[in-house]
This record gives structure tokens, C-alpha cells and sequence, in this order.
């Protein structure tokens, strides 16, 4: 009677195959954003001067504000796996609502430097973008493109930590069963990478 | 594999954290010094994004502690997507 | 998931019963069929669909169908076959039910993940039909959708482009899973170059699936917003660079084309050895060839735009790098024919799918370096000649091989034995009006036949006749096979745990297998998985009855 239970079963609890898995959704997420980096290049070799006038336009403070945000909120996801590795789960907690806290602070950055570029007709559609050279308009198109891409990581991200917050506090996250928590961390140092690249594009090359 | 072999602490995180931190620093320096743009204002801003970029994956990503294939992978992705745009240049350089 | 309790004596069609034990079924073997039932659906729309084309080209000016109509169908018909068909076809269906089974694992790494992607091939799969009722009609681009008319377009293009953003990710994470599970639930006995070869095959397909897919993904996103924005990025019109659309479309879906192949050539290398009865040959040049190809397919997409307007030195490295294909290409088939030289072989519908296989992929990769010559593909460019290696590797290749498996796995799936007499028959008339079909295309298209004409000039009349003939032939042959393989699926003989005498793992389980799988330890060889030595020690468990 009964079966054969093979040696390596699909339904044990695999940590580190969950991890190699997220890695390989990070990699597919790269490429992602790859194919945009690609265009960027193409068109930033071909308007060289052109993407130089626009990219006046941005604000180096809020970017460099962001860039300080996401560096921290890093920072932060690491030190709570840290306590989660220490079993210190409140710091961990702690630590994850403020990684949260900064995902809403970029964002509402974000929002106001988005709203400013609208306000002053730099956006598809309006008659001052309508009006731009052709790198130009390239440029801000890749800009929203990819930033608001970007945004929705950022988004996302802050999601995935929030279940991750509500796990630790069930205690369905432990010590000992931490596998979410490393993974989301992974994801979010993802939004980190990404921007790291996004910043010096499209913020300091004027 | 879930249990890395070293021990985990603060320290080595807020470490990196200083690194990225002072690595931002020199870049926005750099892009006034290099003139903001230029292939020079370009190439400084890239490789000190990729030195960023490798102590997000190596520190927070504990890359460092990870079997040897992960470094395998990420060679391999990078790897590929340079030769994109490698491939890409001879035609847009060339045409 | 963890129903540990179950009997081994049920099988995986027994333990659970209902519709919604099948669509949020957890089970590797029931995604995969639920895959096989929705993939074989598409198939016949699309096959539907050619055969419309053919009729319409049976002789000059219109026939059956409008122009505008016939752009539609063709686009369709490439978009079905290649996104909801080919890319899927092998790695989800025989990829879900055997790879587990055949490392020895109970299931896949991650299987929620399995369902998960299966439903988001259906829901793509709705979008996709969706663009037959919404907005202006479906696309009339072709499947390329080359900017910039896929930009301009009144049809419903960006729909289309949002499904096939969505297929990918279905199939990326299809992939994805593949390499946990290769990585993570092999066998303790079965070090990597004790796996079988179509785990190899399907691992160089996950590693393109996953890397090469969000390219594209991000690139039909990019014609979305530019259809919506017009701001330039791919028409020229507004300043924008079609070139560029090409590449990245290409990055993305030459790559694809292994992803089609790879799989198919890996159960080749598994029906093989069966039919032969000995070991295949080159084993490890057959495994590493197909990583070879996989690495190698990322670099070769310009010679799709040899008459584009790249640059020459461009033109010369994309020509160069696919000559290198050809070479773990050809590994491939010599192996393949070594491994049948002197083997003792069985004749069986299985072995000879395989071979029509490689007959026709002999046909399509050969005119494949035509294309791949830079200066002969100037003349072929855009010919009817393409569309006809296309299907002589796609069609001949990857579906041949599938319906080949299809045969091959039949007992092991359903339990049942298939009637040998019309398979035979199936796959003759399938092998003959194919070979017509697509063999006239060609000759057509050296002629000077431009593809995805709605009309064509009177000179060409005889041979879209034959190739029109050709495909009622084939057709009747799919229903013919598909006729034999439903019945015999319902009233069958019951087959054995081993029908072929193969040795691989999952001729060591029953069939069907039950819900995990195995039924006692399974036996492997340190000489690699194609140890016919152990073949009586195998069949031995046949005969001894289970002690329940």
C-alpha cells in the first residue's frame, strides 16, 4: 500500500529554491527595464545635445532627494532581515514600516515633481512638449516611461513588505522561517538598482 | 542552504549604507566636474552607478554569502545585455 | 497539497474529481493537460485559419475573403500559432507532465506559480480574442507588428499587444519554474549529466524564455504608448526609428525561435534511444549543444533586417554569428542519426514522427542558411520562401515533434494504447500534404512570390494550387490523428508501465502515473539515462503484481 515518497519532493519547504526563483524574477525584471535602457541609449547617442537642453529641466535636488530616500529605505529592508536573523521581530517590524514610510515619501516627491513638469506643459500631449525638438520629447517620453515604471515597483514593493509586516505580526515569519521577508528584501533592492541607474540618466547628465 | 555562515549585524549594513551614501555624493560631484554631459560625464556616471549597483548586490542582497551560481547568473545577464547594446553600436555607429 | 495519504493504485485522474479540482489543481500533470486542452483548441483555430489563407490564394484576385479581411486572418493566424501555440506547446505541456517525473520529484518547484501562469495564458488568451469584438476590428499588422504600421493602424493592435504581454509573462514564468525545479529537485542519484536530454532541452528554453521575453514584453508596451502618445518613438513620420522597433523585437523573438526548437529536439533525443534500443550517442555534446544554442540565439537577430537599412558591418557580424548556429545544430542530427546506426530498431509511429522531424528540419535549417547568407537573403527577402522555411522549422519541426510526443507519451498519459494502424496513416498523409504544402511555398517564393499578398501575379497560379491541395491533405491527416488519438484515448487497449521498453524514469511508473508520481523507488544508471542494460530490471516491476 501507499507510495513512494521520492527523496527531493516538490512540496517540502524549499528556501532556497524560492530564493533562486525570485532571483530569476529579478533577472526577467531587469531585462525589463533592459529594453528601455536600450532605447535610452539608441536615442541619447543619436540627440546627444538634445537630451543635454531638456534634461535642464530636471531638478537634481528632488532627484538627489530620492536617491537618499531609496538608499535609506535599503538600508532599512537589510537591517530589519538583519533583526529578523537576531530574532529581534519588533525592530524588524519597526524597521519595515519605516521602509514603508519612505516608499510614500518618493512617491509623493514623485507626485510633485511629476505635477511641476505638467504644470509647465512638459508632458505628451501639451502644446509646449508638442512644440520641443524631437530628442527632446524622446527624452520626457523615456523619462515618464521609465521612472513611472519605476514608481509602480516602488509601489508594488511596498505592497509585498506590508504582507510582509502582516506575516512577521501572525508569526507566520520567524527566526527560523524567513523566506518572504528575504525575498521581498531582494525585490526591493531591485527598485533600489534600478533607480541607481535612473538617477545619474536622467537627473546629472545636463 | 537558508542559514548563512556568517553572523548576522547592524554594522556591516550601515557600512554599505555610508559607501552608498558617500558613492551618491561623489557622483553628483562628478557630473559638475565632468561637465555634465559628455561620453566622459556618461561613462563616470555609469561605472559609479555600477560600483553602487555592485554593493547593493553583494552587501544587501547577501550576493556575498549566495552559492558561486548566482554570480554565475548575474555574469551572465550582464554579459548579455552588453552584448545588446554592443551588437546595437555596430549598426548605430556604423550606419 | 500536502495529501500524503492517498493510494498509489489511484491514479491522478481518481484522486480528485469536478471542474474546479482541474483549474486549481496544484498538479503539475493536470496543468499540463489543461495546457494540452487549451493549446489544441488554438491549434485548430488556427489551423482554421491557414486553411482559409490557402483557399483565398487558390487562384488569383479575391476568392473567399477581402484584403483587409486576409491581413486579418494572417495576423491572427501567425499570432494564435506563435503566442498561444508553439511557444507554449512543448515546455507547458510535456515539460509540466514529464520533467518532474523525470528527475524523480513529485511535482514542480514552485506550483502555484504553475497555475498561476496557466491562468494567465487563459486570460491573455481572452484578450487576445477579446480584439475579435472590441475596437476596430482585430490586427492587420502581422504578428511581427512592425512599426510603422502597427503604430498607424486603425485596427485593434494595442489589445492584441496587451495579450501578448501577458502570454509572455505567462511563458517567462513557466521558465522560471523550469530552473528551480532543475536546479533544486534532481534526483540525489542524478547528477547534471545524468539527466535526460529533454530536461536539458528544456533547460536552455527556460534560460531564453526568461531572459529574452521581457524585451519584448517592454517593446510591445512601447508601441501601446506610442499608439497612444504619438510621440515619436518608432514612426517615422514623427521622427521616430522603425529600425530600432526591429531590433528590439528581434532581440527578443529570434531567441523565441529556440525556444520553439529547443524542447522539440530534446524529446527527439529521448525517442531515440527508445526506438533504438542503445544509448544515444553523444550524449554530452547533445546536452551542451543545446545550451550552445540557446547562448548563441541572443546574438543573431539582425539577420532578420538584412534588407532594413542596418548598417553593412552590422549586416556582416549578424550573417557570421548565425553560420555558428548551424554548428551545435548539426551536432544535433548527427547524433541523432548515429545513435540509429546499428541500433536494433523498433518501428513505431513514435520513431517515425521523430524522423519525419528530421527530415523536414533538414529542409528547414539548410534553407535557413540561405536566409542566413546575407547576400542570398537580399533575393529571398520577404518571398513566400521565408514563410515556408519558417513552417518547415516551426511547423515541421516543433509541431511535428509535438504530435510526435503526443504518440510517444499517449500511453503514459491517458493509460491507454493508441491504434498503430491509423497513425500510421495520420502521420503519412500529415508527412505528404505537408511536404506539398509548404515544399510549393518555397519553390513559389524562389520564383519571386512576395509573402502576405492578397493576390498574386498569374505565373504563379500552378503552384498555390499545389500548395493549396497540400493543405487539405495535411489537414486531413491532423484529424485523422486527431480522431485516433480521442478514441483511442476513451477505448484504447490498457497499456503497460512501459510500452516502449524505454528506460527513462517515467517508464518506471504507472500509467497514468499517480498523483505523486512514483509508486516504488525508481531505478537509475550511473552510466547516464539511457543505460538500456537495465531495461529487464525495469520490466521486471511489470510483472510482479502490486502487493495491495
Amino acid at each position: 500500500m501507499g507510495y513512494f515518497k521520492v527523496p527531493i519532493s516538490g512540496h517540502n519547504r524549499d528556501d532556497e529554491g524560492s530564493k533562486l526563483g525570485m532571483w530569476l524574477f529579478l533577472f526577467t525584471e531587469i531585462l525589463l527595464f533592459g529594453g528601455l535602457f536600450l532605447v535610452y541609449a539608441i536615442y541619447r547617442f543619436q540627440y546627444f545635445e538634445e537630451f543635454r537642453i531638456i534634461a535642464e529641466h530636471m531638478d537634481i535636488t528632488l532627484g538627489a532627494a530620492n536617491t537618499v530616500i531609496l538608499i535609506t529605505s535599503s538600508l532599512t529592508v537589510a537591517l530589519s532581515i538583519t533583526a529578523m536573523k537576531k530574532d529581534q521581530d519588533n525592530i524588524a517590524v519597526l524597521l519595515l514600516f519605516v521602509t514603508i514610510a519612505l516608499a510614500l515619501g518618493f512617491m509623493v516627491n514623485k507626485f510633485f515633481e511629476w505635477n511641476e513638469h505638467i504644470h509647465h506643459g512638459l508632458v505628451m500631449g501639451a502644446d509646449v512638449f508638442n512644440n520641443l525638438q524631437h530628442g527632446e520629447g524622446m527624452f520626457l517620453f523615456l523619462y515618464y516611461f521609465m521612472t513611472g515604471l519605476h514608481g509602480l515597483h516602488v509601489v508594488v514593493g511596498a505592497i509585498i513588505l506590508a504582507v510582509v509586516i502582516a506575516k512577521i505580526i501572525n508569526g507566520k515569519i520567524t527566526k527560523d522561517n524567513f523566506s518572504l521577508h528575504e525575498n521581498g528584501g531582494l525585490y526591493w533592492h531591485l527598485v533600489d538598482l534600478i533607480w541607481i541607474y535612473l538617477f545619474p540618466l536622467f537627473y546629472l547628465l545636463h | 542552504m537558508s542559514k548563512h555562515s556568517h553572523s548576522p549585524s547592524y554594522k556591516y549594513d550601515l557600512i554599505t549604507f555610508a559607501a552608498l551614501m558617500i558613492l551618491t555624493i561623489i557622483t553628483i560631484w562628478a557630473s559638475y566636474a565632468t561637465g555634465g554631459t559628455s561620453v566622459l560625464a556618461v561613462s563616470v556616471a555609469m561605472l559609479i552607478a555600477t560600483i553602487k549597483a555592485t554593493f547593493v548586490v553583494r552587501n544587501f542582497m547577501h550576493i556575498k554569502y549566495d552559492h558561486i551560481i548566482y554570480k554565475v547568473f548575474i555574469g551572465i545577464v550582464m554579459l548579455l545585455f552588453l552584448s545588446f547594446i554592443v551588437l546595437l553600436g555596430i549598426d548605430y555607429a556604423l550606419r | 497539497m500536502d495529501n500524503h495519504a492517498i493510494d498509489s493504485h489511484l491514479n491522478f485522474y481518481e484522486t480528485k474529481r469536478g471542474l474546479f479540482s482541474w483549474i486549481f489543481t496544484l498538479d503539475h500533470k493536470r496543468i499540463a493537460l489543461l495546457y494540452l486542452y487549451s493549446i489544441s483548441l488554438f491549434f485548430l483555430v488556427g489551423v482554421a485559419l491557414g486553411f482559409l489563407m490557402r483557399l483565398e490564394l487558390f487562384s488569383p484576385g479575391g476568392q473567399v475573403m477581402d484584403p483587409r479581411t486576409y491581413n486579418q486572418v494572417f495576423t491572427f493566424h501567425g499570432v494564435i500559432m506563435i503566442f498561444l501555440v508553439i511557444i507554449p506547446s512543448i515546455p507547458a505541456v510535456f515539460g509540466n507532465f514529464f520533467l518532474p517525473i523525470m528527475i524523480g520529484t513529485d511535482d514542480v518547484a514552485l506550483p502555484r506559480l504553475n497555475l498561476f501562469s496557466w491562468w494567465l495564458y487563459i486570460f491573455g488568451a481572452l484578450m487576445a480574442l477579446g480584439t475579435l469584438m472590441f475596437g476596430n476590428g482585430p490586427a492587420d499588422t502581422g504578428w511581427t507588428f512592425y512599426a510603422p504600421y502597427s503604430v498607424t493602424s486603425d485596427t485593434n493592435v494595442s489589445m492584441l499587444l496587451l495579450a501578448a504581454f501577458i502570454l509572455g509573462f505567462s511563458s517567462i514564468l513557466t521558465g522560471l519554474n523550469f530552473i528551480v525545479t532543475i536546479h533544486r529537485l534532481r534526483a540525489p542519484q542524478m547528477p547534471w549529466f545524468r539527466m535526460p536530454l529533454f530536461a536539458w532541452g528544456l533547460y536552455a528554453t527556460a534560460w531564453i524564455q526568461l531572459l529574452a521575453t521581457p524585451i519584448v514584453g517592454i517593446t510591445l508596451l512601447m508601441v501601446v504608448m506610442e499608439r497612444t502618445f504619438g510621440i515619436g518613438l518608432f514612426d517615422p513620420s514623427l521622427g521616430g526609428d522603425p529600425i530600432l522597433y526591429q531590433h528590439l523585437f528581434w532581440i527578443y523573438s529570434h531567441p523565441v525561435v529556440y525556444v520553439m526548437i529547443l524542447p522539440a529536439m530534446g524529446i527527439v533525443s529521448e525517442v531515440i534511444p527508445t526506438s533504438a534500443q542503445r544509448t544515444i550517442f553523444g550524449y554530452k555534446a547533445i546536452a551542451l549543444s543545446s545550451m550552445a544554442i540557446a547562448f548563441l540565439g541572443y546574438f543573431v537577430w539582425g539577420h532578420h533586417m538584412f534588407t532594413s537599412g542596418m548598417s553593412d558591418q552590422a549586416r556582416v557580424v549578424f550573417s557570421f554569428i548565425t553560420f555558428l548556429v548551424a554548428i551545435p545544430t548539426a551536432i544535433k542530427v548527427f547524433n541523432w542519426i548515429a545513435t540509429l546506426y546499428k541500433g536494433s530498431i523498433y518501428i513505431t509511429p513514435n520513431l517515425l514522427w521523430s524522423t519525419a522531424f528530421i527530415f523536414n528540419f533538414l529542409i528547414g535549417g539548410l534553407t535557413g542558411l540561405i536566409n542566413g547568407a546575407l547576400a542570398a537573403d537580399v533575393h529571398v527577402h520577404d518571398t513566400t520562401y521565408i514563410v515556408a522555411h519558417f513552417h518547415y522549422t516551426m511547423f515541421g519541426g516543433t509541431i511535428f515533434v509535438f504530435l510526435g510526443a503526443l504518440h510517444y507519451w499517449f500511453p503514459k498519459i491517458w493509460g491507454r494504447m493508441y491504434n498503430q494502424k491509423l497513425a500510421y496513416w495520420a502521420l503519412g498523409l500529415t508527412f505528404v500534404g505537408f511536404n506539398i504544402l509548404y515544399g510549393a511555398m518555397l519553390t513559389v517564393g524562389v520564383k519571386g512570390m512576395p509573402r502576405r499578398y492578397y493576390d498574386y501575379l498569374p505565373q504563379f497560379e500552378f503552384l498555390n494550387k499545389v500548395a493549396t491541395v497540400g493543405s487539405w491533405i495535411l489537414i486531413i491527416g491532423i484529424l485523422l490523428m486527431i480522431y485516433n488519438l480521442i478514441r483511442s484515448a476513451r477505448k484504447g487497449e490498457i497499456a503497460p508501465r512501459n510500452p516502449w521498453n524505454g528506460v527513462t524514469l517515467e517508464w518506471q511508473v504507472p500509467s497514468p502515473p499517480p498523483l505523486h508520481n512514483f509508486d516504488r523507488p525508481f531505478i537509475l544508471s550511473e552510466k547516464g539515462p539511457y543505460d538500456f542494460s537495465l531495461l529487464e530490471k525495469i520490466n521486471e516491476v511489470e510483472q510482479k503484481p502490486l502487493d495491495h
